[in-house]
């Protein structure tokens, strides 16, 4: 990243779709004219040499005459060299190296004398062929003498390295722990070569240690560690005695004296592409510079380690090199692996980046999409009202009952009918205990037409004591369609009274409550009211429970009040006839608007209390057995407290079962039967007292089920009748969700307590210890009596806090919350 | 001739090598693989794929390091518990002008590097209460995901099975073989990932040259520390350096002693190396870093000038000093910071937030708007949390509270555990006498983020305004604790006790 930019000043397209390797440019002065030509080969075997004759810039551009050379050889063209490689001539020639040769070519220029300027013909002097595949050439002044001749070395891919004194061959060696080829460069002030080995050290090999057919193995003159591999070498003259060596690897650029002493070392925080070191300045002050180009293509300009200019790029260069013309010093030239080439200058004109034009926007409107927006979230409710149909339709069929053993089955049909494809169904019923339905969830996959499911409805199996509270069943659907909208809907209905009731012919005398609801209307008779259990027209039909043992309910219609009356054993048992009577009574006058009326002093409420208090005792029962505590009366001093030793009995029975058996195991390992023989009888006798504690939990649990059942029946019952009494819709519905729901593993007492206070608000204040039982079920009593007179009274109307959809979301602070406070 | 022709001619070898150093890493796979399967036993050509292999796929693994949960628990070396202030990462110390700190409880740096969160909490514990967001969770160990990724990304591109079967790999033969063992290794460690091979290997290795390649000591600190084991992994860097001085290393045992959370060491360790490379950037950075961590920003913001000296196109150098210049409230010269690095091409969300920030308390409010649209323009869902927040700012500025408040609800659409935006949102709805629902924001704040003083110091003011005097002092307390110096808790603590005293 930088404020600058490389800008072109020429550039070219060198051939088209030929491919260029890291070593195929050269920049050197050809014709000792005082101005570099670039000269370079592609793998497709074309050689070019350049020479710029234009104006300074901003004239300064490519033009056709630029390229002097362009010719096509028969083998691909590795890498160029210059250099003086004729003997007895002082012109420079260019070496080519071809996988399988090395071809000197000398260039003659002939002075043209027309516009078309001179003309430059390439001439080959001398090839030498060998058989090994090349990888890199050297040229240099070799065994050092005078500068005015140049040695070509030439490394193969296997390692050998091969110097041919000009014309002639000198000799082949093998460099020693070689595995693949690295750039290898000759250091002139040293007389040696230099390239990285498979050890990945940087080595040197003096030439005459090379050169010596006597010497097997070659040591090198020094070598240093570098411990990455390297993508290029350059040497650098600062004077002809003294040479640096600059390195470029992974990630570090070193640059090493002639003697091997490393300098400087830079640690990249890029990945270098490739680099070129240069000087600057004549021999006192010079500066060593170095060009790098890294993988965001940008170049990197270094004094040293010191970072003096960085600009951006505009292509990937895979070479880059610095050249002199007259109309340009010093410019930049870069190679792509594509044959683009350009020489570039490092503009100063900072480049700076602009941020993309934001789309304009037309703010007229804003204000008043802002204060519609604001409108519409002030009139969003939290309930969800999406208008669409729901995809799918239920249709659900009450079939017959049938009996099976001791119970009654009921068969129910469902029909789903998707209106388009749906990839998941899944059907769900809610019932009140003791009633279920089976399967109790139903799942359908890949909908595509309507289809009917069966399903039976049925009281539990091992339960044939509890009161059946209400036949209502709600059927639940929830799908997912390909749109992936999940959706639901429901439908509830009224399993037959047969489920629970039979008719008892012979009329039963002893009932302990009655009510009597009036109508506006002249009763129904029970004939056509309870089409299913009267045959003849009869003035009272009394109803027997299927339970164990039998309660009755009887019902009179009495036209004579415009009334009906109810009578049973036991308020429990009349919730669902009374809901019955009343849902039935409106079907028939289904075109009139029923008022139909109670006295709220029948309201059982008294049964109510009573029956709370038990099921919380109960509950306090089952506590104390299965939890767990003894109960130790211990009279210290004169005060009597009660200590509770949390000792968790059935868990500490278990272990010690486990004990004795991991004892018998033991024993048994002796052999003997004899010392079995105690053993067996603490086993029997922890087995007995284990199998005792746990049929009296299921026997409590039982208990405990039945008498949550008559709770709920006796609240359902409470609501119905409140119903009649009221008219406060409002306060009925959520003191229904209060009251009725489903729990089962939850303390409903406490859930129902928390709830009501919160309905209630601040008008009762209560004085509850959290976990006493006794002061719950006052608290509730205070509380429910409270509920009821606001209700049944005429005038009050109780001022409900705030509307929450769901009143039962009071739940008990959180935990984290509690801490959160105590800490 | 034709061209197709001539470049046929080429040696497959030779184009192979060529491709590596041109980084066309594909290609030269692909040449290798043929080569390979003319001859399976070119022992040259096994090795080239090797190389570009381990290349394509490795990484600067210094800058990558990040220490896991599970790391600094089982942690053995002996660091002690309740460190000297000053001493250590963790017990670094407050300054008074507190930068906001990110969710896993550093101070906010200029720039997000992979060991920002690394020293975390105090232990294992804190770390785990940290609370955990789908933007700040912290890896349980140190073979992160990203170096699984590497591992595991490698086996997908050879259909044919992996390259080389580590497992039955004869060591002591290649570890003796000068020409592949260093490749090898590279291959193992970066590569396959395979740290405890790659022990094993460089093991074998350093015996063959009897223990005087100062190449695999410092290997085996790589593996050493990798694996946890800190100490070994030093015994080894310090005997590689006996060979002479090396960046890497230098660097590799300034990391270590970071994990050690021994910045003092690390510190001297870096200003060893500056003596041998003093203008090495890397290493100066890594200075910075630390006394970044040590909350010692004047000599952090030295180290960062000393950079930019030396390399001004350093974006972490010119972000940690803007940051550092807005904090200590001079937005207009942060602000010429941000706009540097705009200029240098830097294009992002959290840069255009920045700049809005600065042109904002810089009263340059002409510039404010666009900086802000640009912002959210770029934003993802991860920064896009951040730029509402801070719109929620300008707007608090502007007096607009209005939109205050939806920037604030769209900040927790976006991120439902911004502990700054619950806290701010909680302000704005307690002034407006939503009392109740400011009292659930703030505590939902506090169960977000609860490194923040501030959402404790509120409930506390709250509390005591409600006259819940409990958990006001207890809130205060905790404010307290996260910023001792604090004027107003002190304040509020003080009129609690005398409260208190006179019951």
């Amino acid at each position: 990243m930088s404020l600058f930019k490389v800008r072109d000043c020429w550039s070219t397209v060198c051939g088209r779709g030929e491919t260029f390797g890291c070593d195929a440019l050269v920049v050197d002065d050809l014709f000792g004219a005082g101005e570099d030509n670039i000269i370079l080969g592609s793998f497709d075997g074309v050689l070019r040499v350049y020479g710029v004759h234009a104006a300074p810039p901003p004239d300064l551009r490519y033009s056709p005459s630029d390229l002097l050379i362009e010719a096509q050889m028969d083998s691909p063209v590795l890498q160029v060299c210059t250099g003086k490689l004729i003997s007895c001539s002082p012109n420079k020639n260019i070496a080519v190296l071809h996988p399988f040769s090395l071809v000197v070519h000398g260039v003659n220029c002939i002075a043209g004398s027309t516009d078309h300027g001179d003309q430059y013909v390439l001439e080959t002097m001398y090839e030498h062929k060998f058989d090994r595949s090349a990888y890199q050439m050297v040229v240099g002044p070799f065994g050092g003498g005078s500068s005015s001749r140049d040695f070509a070395c030439v490394m193969s891919l296997d390692g050998a390295v091969t110097v041919y004194e000009q014309q002639a061959f000198g000799f082949r060696t093998t460099l020693p722990n070689y595995l693949h080829p690295f750039p290898i460069k000759y250091v002139r002030s040293l007389d040696a070569f230099i390239t990285l080995n498979a050890d990945l050290c940087m080595v040197c090999y003096k030439y005459q240690e090379l050169a010596d057919p006597s010497l097997k193995q070659k040591r090198p003159a020094w070598s240093c560690t570098l411990g990455e591999t390297v993508y290029d070498i350059q040497t650098v003259e600062i004077t002809p005695s003294a040479t640096t060596i600059h390195v470029l690897g992974e990630r570090n650029y070193y640059c090493f004296q002639g003697n091997g002493v490393l300098w400087f070392m830079k640690r990249l925080q890029y990945t270098p592409c490739c680099f070129h070191p240069y000087i600057l300045g004549e021999h006192p002050e010079t500066k060593t510079m170095c060009m790098i180009v890294s993988d965001t293509n940008s170049v990197l300009v270094y004094d040293q380690t010191k970072l003096r200019w960085s600009a951006k790029l505009s292509f990937h260069p895979c070479i880059i090199a610095r050249a002199s013309f007259k109309a340009l010093q010093g410019c930049l030239v870069m190679l792509s692996e594509t044959g683009n080439l350009r020489f570039c200058y490092l503009g100063t004109e900072p480049m700076i980046f602009m941020a993309p034009e934001r789309p304009i926007k037309d703010y007229k409107d804003t204000k008043n999409q802002l204060v519609q927006l604001k409108k519409d979230l002030q009139n969003m409710s939290m309930q969800d009202e999406t208008g669409t149909l729901p995809l799918l339709k239920l249709n659900t069929r009450i079939l017959n009952l049938r009996s099976v053993g001791s119970g009654k089955l009921c068969d129910i049909d469902i029909d789903v009918s998707p209106s388009v494809a749906t990839s998941s169904v899944q059907i769900t019923f809610q019932m009140v205990a003791p009633l279920v339905i089976s399967p109790p969830v139903i799942h359908l996959k890949d909908l595509t037409e309507s289809m009917t499911v069966r399903v039976m409805a049925h009281r539990e199996n091992d339960d044939t004591e509890s009161v059946v509270s209400s036949t209502e069943c709600t059927v639940c659907a929830y799908y997912s369609g390909t749109s992936d909208v999940p959706g639901s809907l429901q439908q509830t209905v009224r399993l037959p009274l047969t489920l629970a009731y039979e008719v008892h012919s012979t009329p039963y005398l002893d009932y302990s409550w009655s009510a009597k609801i009036s109508v506006d209307e002249s009763p129904v008779a029970l004939k056509t009211l309870f089409k299913e259990f009267a045959d003849s027209s009869l003035s009272e039909l009394c109803f027997q429970t299927i339970t164990g043992n039998s309660k009755y309910v009887c019902v009179t219609a009495l036209p004579a009040n415009n009334s009906y009356e109810i009578r049973s054993s036991g308020p429990e048992y009349t919730n669902v006839i009374l809901e019955e009577i009343l849902f039935r009574h409106r079907e028939y006058y289904k075109t009139k608007k029923c008022v139909v009326r109670c006295d709220k002093n029948e309201i059982p409420v008294a049964d109510l209390y009573r029956t709370i208090e038990e099921y919380v005792e109960l509950k306090g029962k089952l506590d104390i057995i299965q939890a767990n505590y003894i109960i130790i009366l211990s009279h210290i001093h004169e005060n009597e407290t009660i200590t509770r030793l949390f000792a968790e009995e059935i868990s500490s029975l278990c272990s010690q079962y486990r004990i004795i058996q991991k004892c018998l195991f033991n024993k048994l390992k002796e052999n003997t039967v004899n010392s079995l023989s105690d053993l067996n009888i603490l086993i029997d006798d922890t087995h007995e007292t284990l199998t005792e504690k746990m049929s009296k939990i299921a026997l409590v649990k039982q208990e405990l089920k039945a008498k949550f059942c008559q709770l709920m029946s006796l609240s359902r019952l409470l609501i119905t009748m409140l119903g009649l009494c009221s008219k406060n819709d409002k306060i009925l519905q959520e003191f229904k969700e209060t009251i009725v729901h489903f729990t089962d593993n939850q303390n409903w007492e406490v859930i129902v307590l928390q709830s009501l206070s919160y309905l209630v608000g601040d008008k009762i204040t209560l004085n509850v210890q959290k976990d006493d039982p006794a002061h719950i079920v006052m608290s509730l009593r205070t509380l429910i009596d409270y509920v009821i007179q606001h209700m049944t009274s005429v005038k009050d109307e109780l001022q409900v806090k705030s509307k929450k959809e769901n009143t039962r979301g009071v739940s008990p602070i959180l935990e984290s919350d509690e801490d959160f406070y105590t800490s | 001739m034709d061209d197709t022709k001539v470049i046929a001619s080429l040696d497959t070898f030779y184009s192979a090598c060529m491709d590596l150093r041109k980084h066309n890493y594909e290609k030269c796979i692909e040449s290798c693989t043929i080569i390979l399967s003319k001859n399976p036993y070119d022992q040259a050509a096994w090795a080239l794929k090797m190389r570009a292999l381990t290349e394509q796929l490795s990484i600067d693994d210094i800058e990558a390091e990040e220490e896991g949960i599970a790391d600094s628990y089982f942690n053995s070396d002996a660091i002690a518990e309740n460190a000297r202030v000053g001493t250590s990462l963790r017990t670094a110390q407050d300054t008074n002008n507190q930068r906001p700190r990110t969710v896993g409880g550093r101070p906010l740096s200029g720039i997000i590097r992979p060991s920002t969160s690394s020293a975390g909490g105090n232990n294992l514990q804190m770390a785990l209460k940290t609370p955990r967001t789908a933007g700040s969770s912290r890896p349980l160990t140190s073979q992160s995901a990203r170096n699984i990724r590497l591992g595991t990304a490698s086996m997908v591109s050879q259909i044919d099975g992996p390259f080389i079967n580590i497992s039955r790999l004869n060591f002591p033969k290649y570890a003796s073989d000068k020409q592949l063992s260093k490749l090898l290794f590279n291959y193992i460690y970066y590569q396959q990932n395979d740290i405890r091979n790659a022990l094993d290997f460089a093991v074998e290795a350093t015996k063959c040259c009897n223990f005087e390649d100062p190449w695999w000591k410092v290997q085996l600190g790589k593996c050493y520390v990798m694996l946890g084991l800190l100490r070994d992994g030093e015994a080894q860097f310090r005997s590689a350096l006996q060979h002479g001085p090396n960046i890497e290393v230098f660097l590799r045992l300034s990391r270590l002693f970071i994990r050690l959370d021994q910045p003092l060491s690390s510190l001297d360790i870096c200003q060893e190396a500056m003596s041998w490379f003093p203008h090495e950037v890397t290493l100066l950075i890594e200075m910075a870093r630390i006394f970044e961590g040590l909350n010692n920003i004047p000599m952090s913001v030295k180290y960062y000038r000393d950079i930019l000296e030396l390399d001004a196109t350093d974006m972490e150098s010119i972000a940690c000093i803007g940051l550092h210049h807005f904090y200590s409230d001079q937005p207009e010269v942060a602000l010429r910071y941000y706009r540097r690095l705009l200029q240098m091409g830097l294009y992002n969300a959290e840069l255009f937030n920045n700049l809005g920030l600065c042109s904002f308390y810089a009263q340059q409010f002409d510039v404010v708007t666009a900086c802000f649209e640009n912002a959210l323009r770029l934003a993802l869902d991860v920064n896009a949390a951040d730029v509402w927040y801070n719109i929620s700012h300008v707007a608090i500025g502007f007096g607009d509270l209005d939109i205050a408040e939806h920037s604030l609800h769209l900040t927790l659409s976006l991120n439902s555990s911004h502990g700054a935006a619950l806290n701010n949102l909680a302000v704005l709805l307690w002034r407006k006498n939503h009392v109740s629902r400011a009292e659930s924001l703030l505590n939902s704040a506090i169960a977000a983020e609860d490194h923040l003083y501030e959402p404790h110091y509120n409930r506390a003011l709250l509390a005591q305004e409600e006259g819940d005097h409990q958990t006001s002092y207890a809130m205060v307390k905790k404010s307290l604790s996260i910023y001792p110096n604090h004027y107003n808790s002190r304040d509020i603590l003080n009129e609690l006790k005398k409260y208190f005293s006179s019951l």
